[in-house]
């Protein structure tokens, strides 16, 4: 009787010195921000150091190009502050991560494929690339994008619920001071195709080689669960 | 040591209910556990908020969902940081009993001593409460901002906003509530239903004049209804009405009959409570119904003036177990030492305490010891509901209990609270006119609490009726049927049945019909109503043939027995004598009172002793001194019957009681001198013996007095036995007959005077006899008188032979011409 008193007592002690660990352990700031859309189920990370776009700003940036903001949208970006026009520019030193959740109309999502997905943000498929460099032609225009390289092309199952997409790197130079970027985006869908679940993740190349690992684990923690 | 000293100061408390304070220098240790404890449940919370972040965020790991709480859950910190605080608190406090002191005294007992000066006690609790309200809506508040993501004072704000949200999931809720607390309460209450019998005047025709032999406790019971119908007789000159009237007695003697003729009488509706309506298979359903029963008694009181309620076979009511000393009906003080047990000749009341305490316990020892006997069966505890209980149990007692002292309470929602409310006093209720009625037949096992006045106020013993009640009961029920019993036979008939019931009585009076269909005939004579009582009483015969010379023995037996019975005992009269062989008996002769007697007497100790050893003295004599071993119950009761008088009740040669001065230890007359013993003498010995030898002396004396009746009475017991033989059961007025040389109801008797039959009986009986000593089968067949006279009934009819008292001549060398 005594000596299980003696555990017990033990036991306790054992239990304070582990919250007094788990104090000191979790001292120190989370490595990561992680951002969710519970409603949506969709959840990613970056890491603690970048700064979240303020939401304006975002929305401007995309008026500036005259799209529409998402029902839920959300920008990250590194370096020492975000800044909402790096959205949508060249030459961004530090990576920018937008990320949104939307809709599909019942239209769009009886003609949705892998290469709509592919195409959601900028285009990458033949097809897609060269009707948007005709269109410029058509006008008149100078293309703004040249030298696309495609560095890889993935479809992507993630198993749950049927949801399914696909991750695309590429390369685009901009014509007008022929800076190069690199993009990394995950467009996903739906089972039913009318929820579009959409990350990219865009930086100059030089700024992509050397944090890709940083990138990599942004990209990676892209999920999409049960709603 | 002045922790020592403090410490022993905590044994007893001040009148006032508080430790003294000032006395405890330093505080008590506290356990381990109570010091560690809170901060283990704040550890948990902590905990438990790092598994909700990463529950909501799957891509969260336990490092950094600990790093996220350990910013965002700082509360929990906070409070264990609190904690800790106060142990330290503690701990200083433990060990310097002046920082103690200053805490205990100065701080909290001055801030204590300024709260009690300024604010009553009421005051205080009102603060209290609000504090406490306060800290909880805090609470809640501070919770459910975590889950909508804003802060306590946010959540307040919210919370009607929040609250009708959830609106329709709490109406769903208290829906799928309501919906399975309200099958229970469907379930309970279709079982709470039944059990409760509501009769309305005129619905019930039985009357006081129906019910026979009970007229003493019947008057009392008119004048609880004629109370119930004019409570102004005894409250205008300030008494009460009796509200409750218990009757107890044998089954059968007319208990319920008279509960119903009050139903039958009164003008007011009767309720009819059934045995069993309170035996439930669900604990609860018992209160329900008695809750629903007086309901139903209070609405019908009020709306007839009054009601009775009859509760029958009231101990399945159960009762609580054993009362607490010194209560209501046990111990000295009462004139009895239980409320139900057999009073003494005079009861003990005029003894002194101390007397009365020493027999009443004595009494209780030997109910434990003699009333239960030994059995296997009596050592388990079956049931045993609530210490002894059993019945309706489970609570359904203590609801009637409660009702039965709840009548004069206030009732109803408005009445108690709407009214309070207003600052109007509650109403007191009106009075419900009830009469509770209860019968039982085992008074002892109902609860004590429910025989107190106020609850049952009179408790009446319907006993087993006297013998003018037996008469009047007999007229009754044979008025019903076609008869030709004279008045005289139907006082012999009350006579000759001492502890007839009207159940009893009404089953003979049945069965006599029936003979009498039985035999063709549709008038009951005096013979079938004879017939029958054998029938009833010794049940239908088991056919058995003795061999001849068996049969004989036997006769001669209980001849014997009958002979003696009829000459010397005066205070019991023949009922019946058979040797028709019976379940445990090859023959008997049954005896009855003639009288309500209630004392006994030495000489009527003996002549039972003489009646007993008949049975060994008349086979010692007929059988050329042999004797069988049916005799041995007979000595079994002589025995006993010789012992107790010498050694208990002062009819033999000494005065003191036996067993109490064996219990005493004392010693025995004849148990040696006082004093110093002498080695290897043992009193108790030595009195076991003397007492043994003077009960062997008696007996002797006595079956030396047996042997000179049968002697005296040889050609009686030869007729006695003769009859036997010829009809195998004999009624006592056929023994008569026999012994007197008369006509009795089945048997004539005058064969027996001619003095040619007797030789012819004496003949017979020495062939029996050789036929008895060789085992031969050779032997005279049984004699048949010389006249055969056909007997027929009906003696109705005929002029009566009224026996004397005790069913025969009150000489008995008169009733007997052949008595030398």
């Amino acid at each position: 009787m005594a000596s299980m008193a003696h555990r017990v007592a033990k036991g306790l002690v054992g239990g304070c010195a582990l919250l007094l660990g788990v104090t000191v352990t979790g001292c120190g700031a989370p490595q990561y921000t992680y951002i969710a859309n519970s409603s949506a189920s969709t959840y990613f990370k970056v890491p603690s150091g970048w700064h979240e776009v303020k939401a304006e700003a975002l929305t401007t940036a995309e008026k500036a190009v005259g799209s529409s903001p998402a029902p839920w949208q959300v920008a990250y970006e590194a370096g020492t502050q975000a800044n909402g026009n790096d959205f949508l520019s060249f030459d961004v030193s530090h990576p920018f991560v937008f990320a949104e959740v939307g809709g599909l109309g019942s239209t769009a999502s009886q003609s949705l494929s892998y290469d709509a997905l592919r195409d959601f943000f900028l285009p990458v498929s033949s097809t897609a690339r060269s009707n948007f460099s005709q269109a410029f032609t058509s006008r008149g225009e100078p293309d703004p994008f040249i030298n696309f390289q495609q560095i890889s092309d993935q479809v992507l199952t993630p198993g749950r619920d049927g949801v399914h997409g696909v991750r695309e790197i590429f390369d685009y130079t901009d014509a007008l001071d022929g800076v190069t970027d690199t993009f990394d985006e995950i467009a996903l869908t739906n089972a039913d195709q009318n929820e579009i679940y959409f990350i990219v993740l865009h930086c100059t190349s030089t700024c992509y080689s050397n944090d890709q690992s940083e990138i990599n684990d942004v990209m990676t923690s892209f999920t999409i669960g049960s709603p | 040591m002045k922790k020592a000293q403090a410490r022993t100061a905590e044994g007893v408390s001040p009148p006032d209910g508080r430790v003294g304070t000032a006395e405890l220098l330093t505080r008590k240790p506290l356990p381990f556990w109570d010091r560690v404890k809170f901060l283990i449940l704040l550890t948990l919370v902590w905990f438990f908020l790092v598994w909700s972040v990463m529950s909501n965020d799957p891509i969260v790991g336990f490092t950094d969902a600990m790093r996220i709480e350990v910013q965002t859950g700082w509360w929990v910190f906070v409070l264990i940081g609190l904690d800790v605080l106060r142990q330290v608190h503690f701990a200083i406090s433990e060990h310097w009993g002046a920082y103690n002191q200053f805490w205990v005294q100065k701080f909290f007992g001055g801030f204590e001593r300024a709260t009690h000066r300024k604010l009553s006690p009421w005051t205080r609790f009102r603060l209290w409460r609000v504090l406490g309200w306060a800290l909880w809506i805090f609470i809640i508040c501070f919770v459910v901002g975590k889950f909508v993501h804003t802060g306590p004072l946010g959540a307040l704000i919210r919370l009607p906003e929040l609250v009708w949200k959830a609106a329709p999931l709490v109406v769903y809720v208290v829906f799928i509530l309501c919906l399975v607390i309200g099958q229970f309460a469907a379930l309970f209450w279709f079982m709470s239903r039944g059990g409760v019998d509501v009769y309305y005047p005129d619905d019930i025709k039985t009357r006081f004049s129906d019910v026979w032999g009970q007229d003493h406790v019947l008057e009392r019971v008119k004048e609880n209804i004629i109370f119930l119908e004019n409570p102004e007789i005894v409250e205008e000159k300030g008494g009460y009405v009796p509200g409750g009237l218990l009757l107890w007695g044998p089954p059968g003697t007319g208990k319920t009959l008279m509960a119903e003729a009050v139903a039958g009488e009164t003008g007011k509706p009767y309720v009819f409570v059934d045995p069993g309506a309170f035996i439930n298979m669900f604990m609860g359903v018992g209160i329900l119904k008695v809750k629903s029963l007086f309901r139903k008694l209070r609405k019908l009181a009020l709306r007839y003036g009054g009601v009775i309620v009859f509760f029958d076979e009231a101990d399945s009511l159960g009762n609580r177990g054993q009362l607490a000393p010194g209560g209501f009906g046990g111990g000295p003080g009462r004139a009895t030492p239980a409320p139900f047990a057999h009073g003494g000749c005079h009861g003990f009341s005029y003894l002194s305490p101390d007397t009365q305490w020493r027999l009443t316990r004595h009494a209780m020892e030997l109910a434990i010891t003699d009333d239960e006997p030994d059995t296997r069966r009596s050592k388990q505890m079956i049931g045993g509901m609530m210490g002894g209980g059993g019945g309706g149990g489970m609570g359904t007692l203590q609801a009637l209990l409660t009702e039965l002292s709840g009548l004069k309470k206030p009732r109803g929602l408005v009445n108690r609270y709407v009214r309070r409310i207003l600052g109007m006093r509650p109403k007191p209720p009106p009075k419900y006119r009830i009469l509770v009625m209860m019968a039982t037949n085992m008074p002892s096992a109902l609860d004590e609490a429910l025989l107190r006045p106020g609850r049952i106020d009179r408790i009446y013993k319907v006993g087993y009726p006297s013998k003018a009640g037996r008469i009047r009961t007999y007229e009754g029920y044979f008025a019903k049927v076609r008869n030709e019993l004279t008045a005289e036979q139907l006082d012999k008939l009350a006579t000759i049945t001492p502890y007839a019931t009207g159940a009893t009585i009404k089953d003979l009076v049945n069965e006599s019909l029936i003979t009498a269909i039985r035999n063709g005939r549709d008038v009951i004579t005096w013979p079938d109503v004879i017939k029958a009582k054998q029938l009833k009483e010794l049940g239908p015969p088991e056919d058995v043939e003795y061999i001849e010379r068996e049969r004989h023995a036997v006769a001669v037996h209980e001849a014997c027995h009958a002979l003696v019975a009829f000459r010397m005992r005066q205070h019991m009269e023949i009922d019946i004598a058979t040797i028709e062989k019976g379940g445990d008996y090859l023959g008997m002769v049954a005896s009855i009172p003639p009288e309500d007697q209630f004392t006994r007497w030495r000489s009527e100790y003996e002549t039972d002793i003489l009646v007993s050893l008949a049975s060994l003295a008349g086979e010692r004599m007929f059988f050329d001194e042999d004797s069988s071993s049916g005799v041995g119950a007979d000595l079994e009761s002589a025995t006993t019957v010789a012992s107790f008088m010498e050694g208990f009740w002062g009819m033999g040669n000494t005065v003191s009681s036996y067993s109490t001065a064996k219990r005493l230890e004392v010693g025995s007359p004849g148990g040696g001198a006082g004093g110093r013993l002498k080695k290897g003498q043992d009193t108790e010995g030595q009195a076991r013996a003397a007492l043994a030898d003077r009960i062997e002396n008696n007996l002797k004396v006595l079956l030396e007095r047996t042997e000179e009746i049968l002697r005296d009475n040889r050609n009686d017991v030869l007729a006695l036995a003769h009859a036997l033989e010829s009809h195998k059961t004999l009624s006592g007025e056929d023994v008569v007959a026999v012994l007197e040389r008369g006509r009795g109801p089945l048997v004539d008797g005058t064969p027996y005077a001619d003095a040619s039959f007797i030789a012819q009986l004496d003949d017979y009986h020495r062939s029996a006899a050789r036929a008895h000593r060789d085992h031969s089968h050779e032997q005279l067949s049984l004699p048949v008188p010389a006249v055969v006279q056909p007997w027929t009934v009906p003696v109705a009819v005929a002029e009566p032979e009224v026996p004397g008292l005790n069913g025969h001549s009150p000489d008995p060398t008169l009733a007997n011409p052949d008595q030398p």
